[in-house]
C-alpha cells in the first residue's frame, strides 16, 4: 500500500482508547496532530491543525449522547476537505443516515470494536482520507433487515448480495475483490448484475455508490424511514 | 365521582367589544341540549325521589316490624334490594349532567344467620336508605328554585303584555333579558348540585377509595422492585456467563502465548489470533446487554430511532409504526423502549413466529402501543419469560398491560403508557 504522510487528529473521552488508538495510527506511518478528549477541544484543535483525516467517538462529555456525531457534522461543513471517520460502540442506522446525508465521500462510521482489525481498520482509514467511505457492515445489516425491497433483493443471487452489502460499506472493487476472494472481472460482472437486477443507475465512484445502494436500500436519502 | 362533561363554567367569555358576541354568550346556554338536560335532571328527579321515598317508606314500615316473625326478613330483602335499585337509577340518571357515580361497595356479608344481621347493619345500605329519605326534599326544593328562575326569565313576555306603566314594562323587559340568560346557569348549577348530593350519599367512600389506591401502589411498587431485582439478576448472571468467562480464557491464552512466543512463535501467535477474536466477541456481547439497558440513541432521536435499530436487529422481519420525531417524557420512552424491545426479544426467543409488528401512536396524552406476532402463542405471565417485569413496569406508571396469548396464536400486546 502507498505510504502517503496522511495526518490525523483524534478525540475519544477514554484516556485507555485514545492512546490505544494513537499507538495503532502512529504504527501504521499516520501523524496524529492531536489527541483529544471532547467535542470543544476537537474544534479547537481543528482551528490549529489541518489534518487530512478526524477520528472521533460518538460520545463523549457533557451528555454522552450524541456529541461526537454533531461535532463530526460540523467539521463536514465547516472543513470540506477534512474526512471524518465516526467511531461508536452501537451503530444505530439513525445516526448513520444523518451522517452520510447528501455525500458519503470522506465519511466513516464504524463499529469501535473494529479497531481491533488493525489491517482493515487502516485501509479504511486511508479510503476515507483518498474520498472513500466505510460504512459498518452491521449498519449494512439494520438497513437491509428494514430495507421495504424484500422482493427485488430476492433475486439477487448470495454472491451478488454479499457484493451489494460490500459496496454498501464503501469498498472499492479491488477491496471487495479481496474481501470475497474472487477475480476483479467477477467483482465487475456481479456489480453489473447487482445494478441492472435493481434497476439501479449504475455510479461509477465507490462513494457514490454507497449512496445509491442505501437510498435504494430505503435510508440514507431520508433520515427516517417507516414502513 | 368524576366529571365527563358539562364543566361549571359553560362558554368561553365573549368579546366585550362586540355586542353580537356578549348577547350570543348570555342568550346561547338557553338553547343548548345540556341545559335541557339538566332541566329534565331536575324535574324526573323531583318526581322520581318522591316516588322511591313514598315507595320505601311504605315496604320498610311494613318488613321492618315483621322482621320479629320470619316473614319480615324475605320482605326486608326485598325492600332493600328495591332501595339498591332506586340508588341504581338516580347514579345512573347523574350521568346525564356528566357526573359519573361509581357505586358504594356493600360489606361483605358472611353466610348463616350473621347474614342477616351483617346486611341490617351495614352502613352503605343504610346510606341508601338516608339518601332516599332526604332526596325528595332537595330535589323539590331545587326543582322550584329553578322553576321560578325559569318563571322570572318569563316577565319578558308577561310585563309586556301587562305592563301598566311604561316603568314597569321597561323594568320587567330588563328583569327577563336578564333571566333568559341566567336560568339556564341557575339550572345547570343546581343539577350539578343535586348530582353532588346524589354522589355524597351514593358514590364510593373517598377514604375508602383512597385506601384503595395506597393499596395498589404500594402492590406495585412491590412488582416493581421484584422486576428491578430479577432484571440485576439476570444482567449479573449474562455477564456471568458470557463476558466473564471469556475474559478469564483470554487470560489462559494470552498467558500461554507469553510463555510459548521465546520456543515456539507459530504457536504463541495462533493463541493471540485466538485471543483477539474472544475479544471481539465479548464486545460484542457487551454492546447486546448495553444497548438493552439503556440506549443512548433514545435520549437524543426518540423512540422511532432506538425501536428501528431494535426491529432491524430481529432474524424476523417486523414492521416498525411510529410517527417519526415523536417525542415524549424520559419515563415514558423508556418504559415503551423498554417493553418493545423485551416483546421483541420474547418474539425470538419463544414464538417460533415468522412476522411481527410493533404499531405506536401517541393520544390524549398516553402511548399506545399494539405488539403482535404471528407464532404460536400460549405466552403465560406466570411463567417467566420476562412478562412480569414488562407488565410491572407498565403498571408502575399507572398504565394498562394486556396480552393475549392463545394456543396457537397470535399472541397481541396492548400497553397503554400515560404521560404529562
Amino acid at each position: 500500500m502507498a505510504e502517503d504522510a496522511l495526518s490525523v487528529v483524534i478525540a475519544d473521552d477514554s484516556v485507555l482508547l485514545r492512546d490505544g488508538l494513537v499507538r495503532l495510527v502512529e504504527d501504521a506511518g499516520i501523524e496524529v496532530l492531536a489527541a483529544v478528549g471532547d467535542a470543544v477541544q476537537l474544534m479547537e484543535a481543528m482551528a490549529i491543525h489541518q489534518p487530512d483525516l478526524v477520528v472521533v467517538d460518538v460520545r463523549m462529555p457533557p451528555t454522552h449522547t450524541d456529541e461526537g456525531l454533531r461535532a463530526a457534522l460540523r467539521i463536514r461543513q465547516e472543513f470540506p476537505g477534512v474526512a471524518v471517520l465516526v467511531l461508536s460502540q452501537y451503530v444505530e442506522e439513525r445516526y448513520a443516515s444523518e451522517l452520510l446525508a447528501g455525500d458519503a465521500g470522506g465519511v466513516g462510521y464504524l463499529l469501535k470494536d473494529r479497531v481491533v482489525d488493525i489491517e482493515d481498520f487502516v485501509v479504511s482509514l486511508r479510503r476515507l482520507a483518498a474520498g472513500g467511505s466505510a460504512v459498518d457492515a452491521e449498519v449494512v445489516r439494520q438497513i437491509l433487515g428494514r430495507s421495504r425491497r424484500k422482493a427485488e433483493l430476492e433475486r439477487l443471487t448470495p454472491r451478488e448480495r454479499d457484493v451489494l452489502e460490500a459496496m454498501a460499506e464503501g469498498l472499492s472493487n479491488s477491496g471487495i475483490a479481496e474481501k470475497l476472494v474472487i477475480s476483479g472481472g467477477a467483482v465487475e460482472k456481479h456489480i453489473g448484475n447487482v445494478f441492472q437486477k435493481l434497476d439501479l443507475e449504475l455510479a461509477d465512484a465507490a462513494h457514490r455508490r454507497v449512496l445509491a445502494v442505501l437510498a435504494y436500500l430505503g435510508s440514507a436519502s431520508t433520515p427516517s424511514v417507516n414502513p | 365521582m368524576s366529571d365527563t362533561a358539562a364543566a361549571p363554567n359553560p362558554t368561553p367569555g365573549p368579546d366585550w367589544n362586540n355586542w353580537r358576541s356578549v348577547t350570543d354568550w348570555w342568550f346561547r346556554p338557553a338553547v343548548e341540549a345540556r341545559t335541557w338536560l339538566a332541566a329534565a335532571y331536575l324535574a324526573v328527579g323531583f318526581l322520581a325521589t318522591l316516588t322511591w321515598f313514598v315507595v320505601a317508606i311504605v315496604v320498610l314500615s311494613v318488613a321492618l316490624p315483621l322482621i320479629v316473625v320470619a316473614v319480615g326478613i324475605p320482605l326486608t330483602w326485598l325492600a332493600f334490594g328495591l332501595i339498591d335499585a332506586m340508588a341504581n337509577v338516580e347514579r345512573r340518571r347523574a350521568l346525564w349532567v356528566g357526573v359519573e357515580i361509581a357505586p358504594r361497595p356493600f360489606a361483605s356479608t358472611p353466610e348463616g344467620k350473621a347474614r342477616i344481621w351483617a346486611r341490617l347493619k351495614d352502613p352503605a345500605r343504610w346510606r341508601q336508605v338516608a339518601f332516599i329519605s332526604s332526596a325528595f326534599l332537595v330535589g323539590a326544593l331545587f326543582f322550584s328554585l329553578a322553576t321560578a328562575a325559569w318563571m322570572l326569565s318569563v316577565n319578558v313576555i308577561v310585563g309586556i303584555v301587562t305592563g301598566a306603566t311604561i316603568g314597569t314594562v321597561v323594568l320587567q323587559s330588563v328583569l327577563g333579558v336578564f333571566m333568559l340568560g341566567a336560568a339556564p346557569r341557575t339550572t345547570i348549577q343546581l343539577a350539578r348540585a343535586f348530582a353532588k348530593f346524589t354522589d355524597w350519599f351514593l358514590g364510593p367512600d373517598p377514604v375508602i377509595a383512597m385506601q384503595e389506591r395506597v393499596d395498589t401502589l404500594a402492590r406495585h411498587r412491590q412488582e416493581i422492585l421484584d422486576a428491578v431485582a430479577e432484571e440485576r439478576r439476570r444482567i449479573e448472571r449474562n455477564l456471568h456467563d458470557g463476558v466473564q468467562q471469556r475474559l478469564v480464557a483470554l487470560g489462559i491464552d494470552l498467558g500461554l502465548a507469553a510463555s510459548k512466543l521465546p520456543e515456539d512463535p507459530e504457536a504463541a501467535r495462533a493463541l493471540v489470533v485466538d485471543a483477539r477474536e474472544k475479544t471481539r466477541t465479548s464486545i460484542g456481547e457487551l454492546r447486546v446487554i448495553g444497548r438493552g439497558l439503556h440506549p443512548a440513541i433514545l435520549e437524543d432521536r426518540g423512540l422511532d430511532a432506538a425501536l428501528s435499530a431494535v426491529v432491524s436487529n430481529a432474524e424476523i422481519p417486523i414492521t416498525l409504526r411510529i410517527a417519526s420525531g415523536l417525542r415524549v417524557p424520559m419515563d415514558a420512552e423508556e418504559t415503551a423502549y423498554f417493553v418493545a424491545a423485551e416483546a421483541v426479544s420474547n418474539i425470538m426467543k419463544h414464538s417460533r413466529a415468522r412476522a411481527a409488528s410493533v404499531h405506536i401512536h401517541d393520544s390524549e396524552g398516553c402511548l399506545h402501543m399494539e405488539i403482535h406476532d404471528d407464532g404460536r402463542g400460549g405466552a403465560d405471565m406466570a411463567k417467566g419469560s420476562g412478562l412480569a417485569g414488562m407488565s410491572a413496569r407498565v403498571r408502575g406508571v399507572d398504565g394498562r398491560f394486556d396480552m393475549s396469548s392463545p394456543d396457537g396464536g397470535p399472541t397481541i400486546l396492548r400497553v397503554e403508557i400515560p404521560h404529562g
